[in-house]
């Protein structure tokens, strides 16, 4: 197959997964709309025919990787999630890299999220944006503070300075990094900042001691009254949203319907 | 009749006054309950931060795997890959420890004496048992030696870590944090 393909020059089709181009796709329903201009929408339109393409790209993403994706959803109506096991960052990294159909080659940015509710606190999120298709997609994987994840320097040299962020900021480990060392806080800082558990006043004041003569860690002597913070507002921020589930703005996409479809 | 109906009454009074100390009893116990709880919540964590210096918050981690399900190991595999991973650290730390007096001015105190200091940041893990926390603190001492030999660390760094003398230790018994007039 490989070697007539070679031979007449006809490109090998390997899968059914649609390119991902979507950069025309707006231009094309504006002109199809014809010369009476209209209004710019305020609110984000969600342009249908990409939401599609991007759909299909989760499916087959979570067909080529069928062992690390575990679910594809669409978060804020058109934005592309890849849920993956924390095993798979490198392999499905790589895959969204190098995939002709994917290639998206641009790190956008790592962050990472602290629910200390869940049994792995700790929900890494990887965003990448392809130049060549016009598409974003962010992949999301979980860990708790002792899990290491793999880094992704090895794929993306960008991760490099995003991945030291997290460690300073949260305490997530990254084997195989270059070089993981804090990056935000200073050489002696004790904990994670950025954790949920992290208290608002901190447990160390630095002063200069005239006797030791240098910069000390100290523990804080605050009194009790000082200590209590609400920053809640008194407002209710979303009452249209108060019963909602937090989960509810995902749609899940179905991995299953494109298999039914080959079938018929 | 009366006698009857005095003898009752006094029962009643007995059992009503036996009530009451139970209930006295149970109060007592639940603010005695509130109270140790609120010594734990707020004198433990602090008192977590000052005996675990940086090399990890041991005591923490170390209770943690009874929670979590078991995991594939990532570096080592077993025990005694871990055990060989952390002798070899240490016998690197050895080797970098004359320079590393020399250059942040240790020179206060003899070398020998400043070793043992390093020794102690080492064996002051020793109860660690998970083999994922040991390659992590395995791990984050080459990132330490890396920081020493590149002198990203300033002196100051150093000696705040390893020695923490401007800290006075925590009253551990009820009276002397009583007398000393903190939680």
């Amino acid at each position: 197959m490989l070697k007539r393909a070679l031979l007449t020059g006809v490109p090998v089709v390997r899968s059914l997964a649609a390119p991902l181009s979507t950069s025309t796709t707006i231009a094309q329903q504006q002109q199809q709309t014809g010369g009476e201009k209209a209004k710019k929408p305020t609110i984000w339109k969600i342009d249908e025919k990409k939401r599609e393409k991007l759909a299909s790209f989760g499916r087959y993403a979570a067909e080529c990787l069928p062992k690390f994706v575990q679910q594809a959803q669409f978060a804020a109506g058109d934005e592309l999630e890849l849920l993956i096991h924390p095993d798979g960052v490198i392999p499905v990294l790589s895959f969204l890299r190098g995939n002709h159909s994917a290639q998206f080659t641009n790190l956008t940015f790592i962050t990472c999220v602290d629910v200390p509710t869940r049994k792995n606190r700790f929900e890494l999120i990887y965003a990448f944006y392809s130049v060549r298709f016009n598409a974003r997609v962010r992949v999301r994987t979980y860990t708790d503070e002792v899990a290491p994840i793999e880094s992704a320097y090895s794929v993306f040299t960008g991760a490099d300075w995003f991945e030291r962020e997290i460690y300073d900021m949260y305490g997530v480990w990254f084997n195989n990094h270059p070089d993981l060392r804090r990056l935000l806080t200073d050489y002696g800082f004790e904990g994670h900042p950025f954790r949920k558990d992290f208290p608002l006043t901190g447990y160390n004041e630095v002063r200069y001691d005239p006797e030791l003569r240098r910069v000390v860690y100290e523990p804080t002597e605050l009194a009790q009254e000082f200590r209590r913070f609400d920053l809640e507002t008194p407002w209710e921020s979303f009452p249209s949203f108060r019963n909602a589930s937090i989960t509810s703005g995902y749609e899940v996409i179905d991995l299953k319907q494109q298999e039914a479809e080959k079938k018929q | 009749m009366s006698g009857q109906s005095l003898v009752q009454q006094q029962l009643r009074e007995d059992w009503d006054n036996r009530e009451y100390e139970q209930v006295i009893a149970d109060q007592i116990k639940s603010i005695a309950n509130f109270l140790s709880s609120f010594d734990l919540s707020s004198g433990f964590e602090r008192r977590h931060f000052e005996l675990t210096t940086k090399w990890l918050r041991q005591e923490n981690l170390s209770k943690l795997p009874e929670k979590l399900p078991p995991v594939t190991a990532v570096k080592s595999t077993n025990k005694e890959q871990a055990r060989t991973s952390v002798l070899q650290v240490y016998k690197e730390m050895q080797r970098l420890t004359p320079q590393f007096w020399w250059d942040f001015e240790m020179n206060d105190m003899p070398l020998p004496v400043f070793r043992a200091v390093i020794k102690q940041q080492f064996t002051k893990s020793a109860h660690v048992q998970d083999i994922r926390i040991i390659d992590r603190l395995v791990a984050e001492t080459h990132q330490h030696m890396y920081a020493i030999r590149y002198a990203f660390y300033n002196p100051d760094h150093v000696r705040n870590y390893l020695f923490h003398e401007n800290v006075e230790p925590k009253p551990k018994d009820f009276l002397s944090k009583f007398l000393s007039g903190k939680d």
